[in-house]
Protein backbone atom coordinates (compact mmCIF):
# COMPACT_ATOMS: atom_id res chain seq x y z
CA UNK A 1 0.00 0.00 0.00
CA UNK A 2 2.80 2.40 1.00
CA UNK A 3 4.61 1.60 -2.25
CA UNK A 4 1.48 2.39 -4.26
CA UNK A 5 1.07 5.70 -2.46
CA UNK A 6 4.67 6.59 -3.27
CA UNK A 7 4.10 5.72 -6.92
CA UNK A 8 0.94 7.80 -6.99
CA UNK A 9 2.82 10.79 -5.58
CA UNK A 10 5.32 10.45 -8.44
CA UNK A 11 2.41 10.37 -10.89
CA UNK A 12 1.11 13.64 -9.42
CA UNK A 13 4.51 15.34 -9.82
CA UNK A 14 4.98 14.14 -13.41
CA UNK A 15 1.47 15.17 -14.43
CA UNK A 16 1.86 18.61 -12.91
CA UNK A 17 4.99 19.17 -15.01
CA UNK A 18 3.19 17.99 -18.17
CA UNK A 19 0.36 20.44 -17.53
CA UNK A 20 2.10 23.45 -19.10
CA UNK A 21 3.64 21.72 -22.14
CA UNK A 22 1.30 23.39 -24.66
CA UNK A 23 0.36 26.79 -23.24
CA UNK A 24 -2.21 27.81 -25.87
CA UNK A 25 -3.88 24.44 -25.53
CA UNK A 26 -3.70 24.74 -21.74
CA UNK A 27 -5.80 27.91 -21.67
CA UNK A 28 -8.24 26.66 -24.30
CA UNK A 29 -8.67 23.40 -22.40
CA UNK A 30 -9.38 25.29 -19.19
CA UNK A 31 -11.98 27.34 -21.04
CA UNK A 32 -13.84 24.43 -22.57
CA UNK A 33 -13.62 22.39 -19.38
CA UNK A 34 -15.36 25.23 -17.54
CA UNK A 35 -17.88 25.61 -20.39
CA UNK A 36 -18.73 21.90 -20.20
CA UNK A 37 -19.38 22.33 -16.50
CA UNK A 38 -21.61 25.35 -16.96
CA UNK A 39 -23.43 24.00 -19.98
CA UNK A 40 -24.91 21.06 -18.04
CA UNK A 41 -26.42 23.47 -15.52
CA UNK A 42 -27.62 25.76 -18.27
CA UNK A 43 -29.21 22.88 -20.18
CA UNK A 44 -31.14 21.83 -17.11
CA UNK A 45 -32.22 25.45 -16.62
CA UNK A 46 -33.54 25.54 -20.21
CA UNK A 47 -35.07 22.08 -19.92
CA UNK A 48 -37.03 22.99 -16.80
CA UNK A 49 -37.87 26.53 -17.85
CA UNK A 50 -41.55 25.75 -18.37
CA UNK A 51 -42.08 23.03 -15.76
CA UNK A 52 -42.14 23.20 -11.96
CA UNK A 53 -40.55 19.81 -11.39
CA UNK A 54 -40.21 16.24 -12.58
CA UNK A 55 -40.01 12.72 -11.16
CA UNK A 56 -40.61 13.92 -7.62
CA UNK A 57 -37.83 16.52 -7.85
CA UNK A 58 -38.59 20.23 -7.78
CA UNK A 59 -37.06 22.49 -10.42
CA UNK A 60 -34.47 23.80 -7.93
CA UNK A 61 -33.51 20.27 -6.93
CA UNK A 62 -33.04 19.33 -10.59
CA UNK A 63 -30.79 22.35 -11.10
CA UNK A 64 -28.87 21.39 -7.95
CA UNK A 65 -28.41 17.88 -9.38
CA UNK A 66 -27.14 19.40 -12.64
CA UNK A 67 -24.83 21.66 -10.58
CA UNK A 68 -23.35 18.84 -8.51
CA UNK A 69 -22.97 16.60 -11.56
CA UNK A 70 -19.95 18.51 -13.01
CA UNK A 71 -18.24 18.40 -9.61
CA UNK A 72 -18.83 14.66 -9.36
CA UNK A 73 -17.92 13.97 -12.99
CA UNK A 74 -15.01 16.44 -12.85
CA UNK A 75 -13.51 14.58 -9.88
CA UNK A 76 -13.84 11.30 -11.75
CA UNK A 77 -12.27 12.83 -14.89
CA UNK A 78 -9.49 14.30 -12.75
CA UNK A 79 -8.53 10.95 -11.26
CA UNK A 80 -9.44 8.19 -13.70
CA UNK A 81 -11.21 9.07 -16.95
CA UNK A 82 -8.22 10.13 -19.03
CA UNK A 83 -6.47 6.89 -18.01
CA UNK A 84 -9.36 4.57 -18.73
CA UNK A 85 -9.99 6.38 -22.01
CA UNK A 86 -6.46 5.49 -23.17
CA UNK A 87 -6.83 1.74 -22.55
CA UNK A 88 -8.31 0.88 -26.01
CA UNK A 89 -5.34 2.63 -27.69
CA UNK A 90 -2.86 0.94 -25.33
CA UNK A 91 -4.34 -2.45 -26.16
CA UNK A 92 -4.59 -1.68 -29.89
CA UNK A 93 -0.92 -0.66 -30.16
CA UNK A 94 0.31 -3.52 -27.99
CA UNK A 95 1.66 -1.12 -25.35
CA UNK A 96 -0.02 -3.22 -22.70
CA UNK A 97 2.98 -5.58 -22.89
CA UNK A 98 5.13 -2.93 -21.23
CA UNK A 99 2.60 -2.38 -18.48
CA UNK A 100 2.11 -6.07 -17.76
CA UNK A 101 5.84 -6.56 -17.30
CA UNK A 102 6.07 -3.83 -14.66
CA UNK A 103 6.21 -4.96 -11.00
CA UNK A 104 2.96 -3.18 -10.07
CA UNK A 105 -0.67 -4.05 -10.57
CA UNK A 106 -1.72 -3.44 -14.20
CA UNK A 107 -5.19 -2.21 -13.26
CA UNK A 108 -3.67 0.35 -10.88
CA UNK A 109 -1.28 1.83 -13.45
CA UNK A 110 -3.93 1.79 -16.19
CA UNK A 111 -6.42 3.56 -13.93
CA UNK A 112 -4.29 6.21 -12.21
CA UNK A 113 -1.19 6.95 -14.32
CA UNK A 114 -2.49 10.30 -15.63
CA UNK A 115 -4.15 13.05 -13.63
CA UNK A 116 -6.19 15.62 -15.52
CA UNK A 117 -5.50 18.74 -13.44
CA UNK A 118 -7.57 20.89 -15.82
CA UNK A 119 -10.67 19.47 -14.16
CA UNK A 120 -9.82 21.33 -10.94
CA UNK A 121 -10.98 24.56 -12.60
CA UNK A 122 -14.31 23.00 -13.61
CA UNK A 123 -14.78 21.60 -10.10
CA UNK A 124 -14.04 24.98 -8.48
CA UNK A 125 -16.32 26.95 -10.82
CA UNK A 126 -19.23 24.54 -10.35
CA UNK A 127 -18.62 24.34 -6.61
CA UNK A 128 -18.89 28.13 -6.55
CA UNK A 129 -22.21 27.90 -8.40
CA UNK A 130 -23.55 25.21 -6.05
CA UNK A 131 -22.62 27.20 -2.93
CA UNK A 132 -24.25 30.30 -4.39
CA UNK A 133 -27.35 28.37 -5.46
CA UNK A 134 -27.73 26.59 -2.13
CA UNK A 135 -27.60 29.95 -0.32
CA UNK A 136 -30.02 31.56 -2.77
CA UNK A 137 -32.60 28.79 -2.53
CA UNK A 138 -31.98 27.95 1.16
CA UNK A 139 -31.90 24.17 0.94
CA UNK A 140 -32.30 22.53 4.36
CA UNK A 141 -28.83 20.93 4.47
CA UNK A 142 -27.12 19.87 7.68
CA UNK A 143 -23.38 19.35 8.22
CA UNK A 144 -24.07 15.64 8.68
CA UNK A 145 -26.04 15.34 5.43
CA UNK A 146 -23.22 17.10 3.55
CA UNK A 147 -20.54 14.78 4.98
CA UNK A 148 -22.55 11.58 4.42
CA UNK A 149 -23.46 12.71 0.94
CA UNK A 150 -19.79 13.33 0.06
CA UNK A 151 -18.83 9.90 1.35
CA UNK A 152 -21.59 8.32 -0.68
CA UNK A 153 -20.39 10.17 -3.76
CA UNK A 154 -17.02 8.46 -3.37
CA UNK A 155 -18.86 5.15 -3.30
CA UNK A 156 -20.91 6.25 -6.31
CA UNK A 157 -17.68 7.03 -8.10
CA UNK A 158 -16.62 3.41 -7.59
CA UNK A 159 -19.67 2.36 -9.63
CA UNK A 160 -18.77 4.77 -12.42
CA UNK A 161 -15.17 3.59 -12.34
CA UNK A 162 -16.23 -0.06 -12.57
CA UNK A 163 -18.60 0.53 -15.46
CA UNK A 164 -15.96 2.53 -17.36
CA UNK A 165 -13.25 -0.01 -16.69
CA UNK A 166 -15.55 -2.90 -17.55
CA UNK A 167 -16.55 -1.33 -20.87
CA UNK A 168 -12.99 -0.52 -21.99
CA UNK A 169 -11.88 -4.01 -20.99
CA UNK A 170 -13.93 -5.12 -24.00
CA UNK A 171 -11.23 -3.55 -26.16
CA UNK A 172 -9.07 -6.61 -25.45
CA UNK A 173 -11.42 -8.44 -27.83
CA UNK A 174 -12.54 -5.50 -30.01
CA UNK A 175 -9.18 -3.86 -30.50
CA UNK A 176 -10.14 -1.11 -32.94
CA UNK A 177 -12.94 0.37 -30.83
CA UNK A 178 -10.83 3.27 -29.57
CA UNK A 179 -13.91 5.50 -29.58
CA UNK A 180 -15.47 3.56 -26.68
CA UNK A 181 -14.25 6.38 -24.42
CA UNK A 182 -16.39 8.89 -26.30
CA UNK A 183 -19.38 6.68 -25.68
CA UNK A 184 -18.59 6.56 -21.97
CA UNK A 185 -18.32 10.34 -21.77
CA UNK A 186 -21.76 10.59 -23.38
CA UNK A 187 -23.16 7.97 -21.00
CA UNK A 188 -22.05 10.22 -18.13
CA UNK A 189 -24.73 12.64 -19.30
CA UNK A 190 -27.33 10.33 -17.75
CA UNK A 191 -26.07 11.46 -14.33
CA UNK A 192 -27.76 14.81 -14.86
CA UNK A 193 -31.19 13.19 -14.59
CA UNK A 194 -32.88 11.70 -11.52
CA UNK A 195 -32.55 7.92 -11.40
CA UNK A 196 -36.30 7.36 -11.08
CA UNK A 197 -36.62 8.72 -14.61
CA UNK A 198 -35.25 5.37 -15.79
CA UNK A 199 -37.63 3.44 -13.54
CA UNK A 200 -40.63 5.25 -14.93
CA UNK A 201 -43.00 2.74 -16.54
CA UNK A 202 -42.73 4.45 -19.94
CA UNK A 203 -38.93 4.33 -19.85
CA UNK A 204 -38.43 0.94 -18.21
CA UNK A 205 -36.72 -0.50 -21.30
CA UNK A 206 -33.83 1.89 -20.63
CA UNK A 207 -33.38 0.95 -16.98
CA UNK A 208 -29.70 0.07 -17.59
CA UNK A 209 -28.92 3.80 -17.30
CA UNK A 210 -29.74 3.47 -13.63
CA UNK A 211 -26.30 2.02 -12.84
CA UNK A 212 -24.84 5.37 -13.79
CA UNK A 213 -27.59 7.51 -12.42
CA UNK A 214 -27.97 6.14 -8.90
CA UNK A 215 -24.30 6.83 -8.17
CA UNK A 216 -25.12 10.53 -7.86
CA UNK A 217 -28.87 10.56 -7.29
CA UNK A 218 -28.71 8.70 -3.97
CA UNK A 219 -25.98 10.95 -2.47
CA UNK A 220 -27.99 14.02 -3.49
CA UNK A 221 -31.15 12.55 -2.00
CA UNK A 222 -29.15 12.11 1.22
CA UNK A 223 -28.05 15.73 0.93
CA UNK A 224 -31.68 16.77 0.59
CA UNK A 225 -32.57 14.42 3.47
CA UNK A 226 -34.98 12.49 1.32
CA UNK A 227 -33.16 9.16 1.07
CA UNK A 228 -34.19 5.92 2.76
CA UNK A 229 -31.73 3.57 4.44
CA UNK A 230 -32.33 0.88 1.86
CA UNK A 231 -31.21 3.25 -0.92
CA UNK A 232 -27.85 3.69 0.81
CA UNK A 233 -27.67 -0.10 1.17
CA UNK A 234 -28.35 -0.52 -2.55
CA UNK A 235 -25.55 1.94 -3.34
CA UNK A 236 -23.10 -0.05 -1.17
CA UNK A 237 -24.10 -3.40 -2.67
CA UNK A 238 -23.96 -2.16 -6.27
CA UNK A 239 -20.60 -0.41 -5.69
CA UNK A 240 -18.88 -3.39 -4.09
CA UNK A 241 -20.41 -5.81 -6.61
CA UNK A 242 -19.36 -3.71 -9.58
CA UNK A 243 -15.78 -3.17 -8.30
CA UNK A 244 -15.41 -6.90 -7.78
CA UNK A 245 -16.89 -7.70 -11.19
CA UNK A 246 -14.67 -5.21 -13.02
CA UNK A 247 -11.60 -6.73 -11.33
CA UNK A 248 -12.61 -10.29 -12.23
CA UNK A 249 -13.46 -9.21 -15.77
CA UNK A 250 -10.07 -7.51 -16.24
CA UNK A 251 -8.20 -10.60 -15.00
CA UNK A 252 -10.33 -12.75 -17.29
CA UNK A 253 -9.73 -10.44 -20.30
CA UNK A 254 -5.96 -10.53 -19.80
CA UNK A 255 -6.05 -14.24 -20.58
CA UNK A 256 -7.17 -13.30 -24.09
CA UNK A 257 -4.69 -10.48 -24.64
CA UNK A 258 -2.42 -11.47 -27.51
CA UNK A 259 -0.25 -8.33 -27.93
CA UNK A 260 -0.09 -6.35 -31.18
CA UNK A 261 2.28 -8.59 -33.07
CA UNK A 262 0.59 -11.93 -32.46
CA UNK B 1 -16.53 8.38 -62.95
CA UNK B 2 -13.43 8.78 -60.78
CA UNK B 3 -15.29 10.49 -57.90
CA UNK B 4 -17.72 7.54 -57.85
CA UNK B 5 -14.79 5.13 -57.70
CA UNK B 6 -13.31 7.16 -54.83
CA UNK B 7 -16.67 7.09 -53.08
CA UNK B 8 -16.90 3.30 -53.42
CA UNK B 9 -13.35 2.82 -52.16
CA UNK B 10 -14.12 4.91 -49.07
CA UNK B 11 -17.33 2.96 -48.61
CA UNK B 12 -15.26 -0.25 -48.42
CA UNK B 13 -13.16 1.34 -45.66
CA UNK B 14 -16.33 2.43 -43.87
CA UNK B 15 -17.72 -1.11 -43.92
CA UNK B 16 -14.41 -2.35 -42.55
CA UNK B 17 -14.83 0.08 -39.63
CA UNK B 18 -18.51 -0.67 -39.02
CA UNK B 19 -17.94 -1.36 -35.29
CA UNK B 20 -16.37 2.05 -34.76
CA UNK B 21 -19.10 3.76 -36.77
CA UNK B 22 -21.73 1.98 -34.72
CA UNK B 23 -20.13 3.36 -31.55
CA UNK B 24 -20.11 6.85 -33.11
CA UNK B 25 -23.77 6.40 -33.91
CA UNK B 26 -24.45 5.44 -30.26
CA UNK B 27 -22.62 8.61 -29.22
CA UNK B 28 -25.03 10.69 -31.29
CA UNK B 29 -28.02 8.66 -30.03
CA UNK B 30 -27.56 8.84 -26.24
CA UNK B 31 -28.17 12.56 -25.64
CA UNK B 32 -31.41 12.86 -27.65
CA UNK B 33 -32.55 9.55 -26.16
CA UNK B 34 -32.03 10.83 -22.60
CA UNK B 35 -33.94 14.01 -23.40
CA UNK B 36 -36.68 11.97 -25.01
CA UNK B 37 -36.96 9.78 -21.91
CA UNK B 38 -37.01 12.88 -19.69
CA UNK B 39 -39.91 14.45 -21.57
CA UNK B 40 -41.84 11.24 -22.15
CA UNK B 41 -41.79 10.44 -18.44
CA UNK B 42 -43.11 13.89 -17.60
CA UNK B 43 -45.69 13.89 -20.35
CA UNK B 44 -47.05 10.40 -19.61
CA UNK B 45 -50.67 10.73 -18.67
CA UNK B 46 -50.82 14.39 -19.64
CA UNK B 47 -52.00 15.61 -23.01
CA UNK B 48 -49.34 18.30 -23.17
CA UNK B 49 -47.00 19.65 -20.45
CA UNK B 50 -46.20 22.69 -22.56
CA UNK B 51 -48.57 23.98 -25.23
CA UNK B 52 -47.83 22.22 -28.51
CA UNK B 53 -45.17 19.97 -26.94
CA UNK B 54 -47.08 16.67 -26.96
CA UNK B 55 -45.76 13.11 -26.58
CA UNK B 56 -45.96 12.67 -30.35
CA UNK B 57 -44.13 15.95 -31.09
CA UNK B 58 -41.46 15.16 -28.48
CA UNK B 59 -40.83 11.65 -29.83
CA UNK B 60 -40.71 12.84 -33.44
CA UNK B 61 -38.41 15.74 -32.61
CA UNK B 62 -35.76 13.69 -30.80
CA UNK B 63 -35.90 10.73 -33.18
CA UNK B 64 -35.52 13.06 -36.17
CA UNK B 65 -32.74 14.86 -34.30
CA UNK B 66 -30.83 11.58 -33.90
CA UNK B 67 -31.23 10.76 -37.59
CA UNK B 68 -30.35 14.28 -38.71
CA UNK B 69 -27.28 14.37 -36.48
CA UNK B 70 -26.03 11.07 -37.91
CA UNK B 71 -26.70 12.06 -41.52
CA UNK B 72 -25.86 15.76 -41.49
CA UNK B 73 -23.20 16.55 -38.89
CA UNK B 74 -19.77 16.26 -40.43
CA UNK B 75 -16.79 15.26 -38.27
CA UNK B 76 -14.07 15.80 -40.86
CA UNK B 77 -12.16 18.39 -38.79
CA UNK B 78 -10.24 15.87 -36.66
CA UNK B 79 -9.22 13.89 -39.72
CA UNK B 80 -7.90 17.06 -41.38
CA UNK B 81 -6.04 18.33 -38.33
CA UNK B 82 -4.52 15.01 -37.22
CA UNK B 83 -3.92 13.11 -40.43
CA UNK B 84 -3.60 15.77 -43.13
CA UNK B 85 -1.88 18.56 -41.26
CA UNK B 86 -0.05 17.15 -38.24
CA UNK B 87 1.02 13.92 -39.99
CA UNK B 88 1.47 15.67 -43.33
CA UNK B 89 -0.99 13.69 -45.47
CA UNK B 90 -2.14 16.95 -47.04
CA UNK B 91 0.76 16.69 -49.51
CA UNK B 92 -0.76 13.45 -50.88
CA UNK B 93 -4.03 15.28 -51.63
CA UNK B 94 -2.25 18.26 -53.16
CA UNK B 95 -0.53 15.98 -55.67
CA UNK B 96 -3.86 14.61 -56.92
CA UNK B 97 -5.79 16.15 -59.82
CA UNK B 98 -8.90 16.90 -57.77
CA UNK B 99 -9.75 19.80 -55.46
CA UNK B 100 -8.99 19.05 -51.79
CA UNK B 101 -12.56 20.02 -50.87
CA UNK B 102 -14.05 17.50 -53.31
CA UNK B 103 -11.82 14.64 -52.15
CA UNK B 104 -12.62 15.22 -48.49
CA UNK B 105 -16.30 15.53 -49.35
CA UNK B 106 -16.29 12.18 -51.14
CA UNK B 107 -14.48 10.68 -48.16
CA UNK B 108 -16.97 12.05 -45.65
CA UNK B 109 -20.13 11.10 -47.54
CA UNK B 110 -19.97 7.29 -46.98
CA UNK B 111 -19.45 7.84 -43.24
CA UNK B 112 -22.55 10.02 -43.04
CA UNK B 113 -24.60 7.57 -45.11
CA UNK B 114 -23.51 4.54 -43.10
CA UNK B 115 -24.07 6.24 -39.74
CA UNK B 116 -27.38 7.55 -41.05
CA UNK B 117 -28.47 4.01 -41.94
CA UNK B 118 -27.76 2.96 -38.34
CA UNK B 119 -29.83 5.93 -37.18
CA UNK B 120 -32.78 5.04 -39.43
CA UNK B 121 -32.71 1.44 -38.13
CA UNK B 122 -32.53 2.64 -34.51
CA UNK B 123 -35.25 5.19 -35.24
CA UNK B 124 -37.49 2.42 -36.53
CA UNK B 125 -36.85 0.25 -33.44
CA UNK B 126 -37.51 3.20 -31.14
CA UNK B 127 -40.65 4.00 -33.13
CA UNK B 128 -41.88 0.45 -32.48
CA UNK B 129 -41.13 0.98 -28.80
CA UNK B 130 -42.47 4.50 -28.38
CA UNK B 131 -45.27 4.36 -30.92
CA UNK B 132 -46.17 7.95 -31.58
CA UNK B 133 -44.07 9.41 -34.37
CA UNK B 134 -45.36 11.89 -36.90
CA UNK B 135 -43.83 13.76 -39.80
CA UNK B 136 -45.44 16.01 -42.35
CA UNK B 137 -47.54 14.16 -44.90
CA UNK B 138 -47.40 16.92 -47.52
CA UNK B 139 -45.09 15.90 -50.37
CA UNK B 140 -43.76 19.37 -51.22
CA UNK B 141 -42.96 20.03 -47.54
CA UNK B 142 -40.95 16.80 -47.45
CA UNK B 143 -39.10 17.69 -50.67
CA UNK B 144 -38.28 21.13 -49.30
CA UNK B 145 -37.18 19.55 -46.00
CA UNK B 146 -34.80 17.25 -47.90
CA UNK B 147 -33.34 20.30 -49.66
CA UNK B 148 -32.86 22.02 -46.29
CA UNK B 149 -31.17 18.87 -44.96
CA UNK B 150 -28.76 18.68 -47.92
CA UNK B 151 -27.84 22.35 -47.59
CA UNK B 152 -27.51 21.85 -43.82
CA UNK B 153 -24.99 19.09 -44.44
CA UNK B 154 -23.04 21.32 -46.85
CA UNK B 155 -22.88 24.06 -44.20
CA UNK B 156 -21.71 21.59 -41.57
CA UNK B 157 -19.09 20.11 -43.90
CA UNK B 158 -17.66 23.45 -45.06
CA UNK B 159 -17.55 24.78 -41.52
CA UNK B 160 -15.70 21.66 -40.30
CA UNK B 161 -13.24 21.94 -43.21
CA UNK B 162 -12.41 25.45 -41.98
CA UNK B 163 -12.04 24.21 -38.40
CA UNK B 164 -9.76 21.40 -39.59
CA UNK B 165 -7.45 23.82 -41.41
CA UNK B 166 -7.05 25.87 -38.24
CA UNK B 167 -4.61 23.16 -37.08
CA UNK B 168 -2.01 24.85 -39.28
CA UNK B 169 -1.96 27.77 -36.90
CA UNK B 170 -2.84 26.03 -33.62
CA UNK B 171 -1.06 22.74 -32.93
CA UNK B 172 -3.65 21.45 -30.46
CA UNK B 173 -7.01 22.62 -31.83
CA UNK B 174 -9.12 20.31 -29.62
CA UNK B 175 -10.04 23.23 -27.37
CA UNK B 176 -11.55 25.10 -30.32
CA UNK B 177 -13.43 22.01 -31.50
CA UNK B 178 -14.84 21.48 -28.03
CA UNK B 179 -15.87 25.12 -27.86
CA UNK B 180 -17.89 24.80 -31.06
CA UNK B 181 -19.42 21.49 -29.90
CA UNK B 182 -20.69 23.30 -26.80
CA UNK B 183 -22.06 26.27 -28.77
CA UNK B 184 -23.71 23.86 -31.19
CA UNK B 185 -25.32 21.94 -28.32
CA UNK B 186 -26.87 25.10 -26.91
CA UNK B 187 -27.99 26.94 -30.01
CA UNK B 188 -28.34 24.03 -32.44
CA UNK B 189 -31.61 22.78 -30.95
CA UNK B 190 -30.08 19.72 -29.29
CA UNK B 191 -31.63 20.33 -25.86
CA UNK B 192 -35.09 21.60 -26.73
CA UNK B 193 -36.52 23.14 -29.91
CA UNK B 194 -35.50 26.78 -30.21
CA UNK B 195 -39.12 27.93 -29.83
CA UNK B 196 -39.11 26.53 -26.28
CA UNK B 197 -35.90 28.33 -25.31
CA UNK B 198 -35.72 31.74 -23.62
CA UNK B 199 -36.55 34.32 -26.27
CA UNK B 200 -33.13 36.06 -26.06
CA UNK B 201 -31.34 32.75 -26.67
CA UNK B 202 -33.52 31.65 -29.55
CA UNK B 203 -33.07 35.13 -31.06
CA UNK B 204 -29.27 34.64 -30.99
CA UNK B 205 -29.62 31.06 -32.26
CA UNK B 206 -31.59 32.12 -35.32
CA UNK B 207 -28.70 34.37 -36.37
CA UNK B 208 -26.02 31.69 -36.01
CA UNK B 209 -25.29 28.96 -38.57
CA UNK B 210 -25.68 26.04 -36.15
CA UNK B 211 -29.48 25.99 -36.15
CA UNK B 212 -29.46 25.74 -39.97
CA UNK B 213 -27.68 22.37 -39.92
CA UNK B 214 -29.98 20.21 -37.80
CA UNK B 215 -32.74 22.21 -36.19
CA UNK B 216 -34.47 23.73 -39.23
CA UNK B 217 -34.41 20.52 -41.31
CA UNK B 218 -35.88 18.62 -38.32
CA UNK B 219 -38.77 21.01 -37.72
CA UNK B 220 -39.33 21.20 -41.49
CA UNK B 221 -39.79 17.40 -41.55
CA UNK B 222 -42.19 17.77 -38.63
CA UNK B 223 -44.23 20.17 -40.75
CA UNK B 224 -43.73 23.06 -38.33
CA UNK B 225 -42.51 25.47 -41.01
CA UNK B 226 -44.73 27.11 -43.59
CA UNK B 227 -43.56 27.24 -47.21
CA UNK B 228 -42.60 30.90 -46.79
CA UNK B 229 -40.60 30.09 -43.62
CA UNK B 230 -38.86 27.23 -45.41
CA UNK B 231 -37.99 29.57 -48.25
CA UNK B 232 -36.46 32.10 -45.85
CA UNK B 233 -34.63 29.32 -44.02
CA UNK B 234 -33.21 28.11 -47.32
CA UNK B 235 -32.09 31.66 -48.14
CA UNK B 236 -30.42 31.90 -44.73
CA UNK B 237 -28.66 28.59 -45.34
CA UNK B 238 -27.38 29.78 -48.73
CA UNK B 239 -25.99 32.97 -47.18
CA UNK B 240 -24.11 30.97 -44.53
CA UNK B 241 -22.90 28.45 -47.09
CA UNK B 242 -21.54 31.18 -49.38
CA UNK B 243 -19.85 32.87 -46.43
CA UNK B 244 -18.19 29.62 -45.37
CA UNK B 245 -17.11 28.71 -48.90
CA UNK B 246 -15.49 32.15 -49.26
CA UNK B 247 -13.80 31.81 -45.87
CA UNK B 248 -12.64 28.29 -46.71
CA UNK B 249 -11.02 29.47 -49.97
CA UNK B 250 -9.27 32.30 -48.15
CA UNK B 251 -8.02 30.03 -45.37
CA UNK B 252 -6.89 27.30 -47.77
CA UNK B 253 -4.95 29.86 -49.83
CA UNK B 254 -3.11 31.04 -46.72
CA UNK B 255 -2.82 27.53 -45.34
CA UNK B 256 -1.01 26.27 -48.43
CA UNK B 257 1.56 29.02 -48.04
CA UNK B 258 2.17 27.87 -44.47
CA UNK B 259 2.13 24.10 -45.07
CA UNK B 260 5.60 22.55 -45.43
CA UNK B 261 4.86 18.94 -46.40
CA UNK B 262 6.73 17.43 -43.46
CA UNK B 263 4.21 18.77 -40.98
CA UNK B 264 4.17 22.19 -39.38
Amino acid sequence: MKRYLRIYLSFIKINFTLLFTYRASFFLTILYTVFWGIIGIFNMYVLTLRISGAYGWSRNELILLAGIYPIFAGTFYLLCASNIGRIPDIVHRGDLDLILTKPIDSQFILSFRFIDFMQVVRICVCLGFVIFFVHAVSFPFTVMSVIVSMLLMIIGMCIIYSVWFGVVTLSVWFTNLSNLRDLLYIFMGSLRYPSNMFLNKTNFFFAFFIFFSLSITIPIRVLLQKANWWEIGVLFVVASGSILLSRIFWKFALRFYTSASS
Amino acid sequence: MKPIRMFLLTFQRVIEQRGRIFVWFLVSLINPLLLLLFWRGISAGHQSVITGWTVSTITSYYLLLTMADSFLTSHIEEDISREDILKGDLSIYLMRPFPYFLMKFIQELPYRLFQGIFAVCAGFILYLFFGSFTISSTWYVLIFAVCLAITGFMISFTFKMILGLIALWIKEPDGIYQFFIIVNLVVGGYVVPLYLMPSWLSFIAYFLPFSYVIYFPVIAFQGKLTVIEMFFTFAGQLIWLLLFVGLYKLILKNALKKFTAIGI
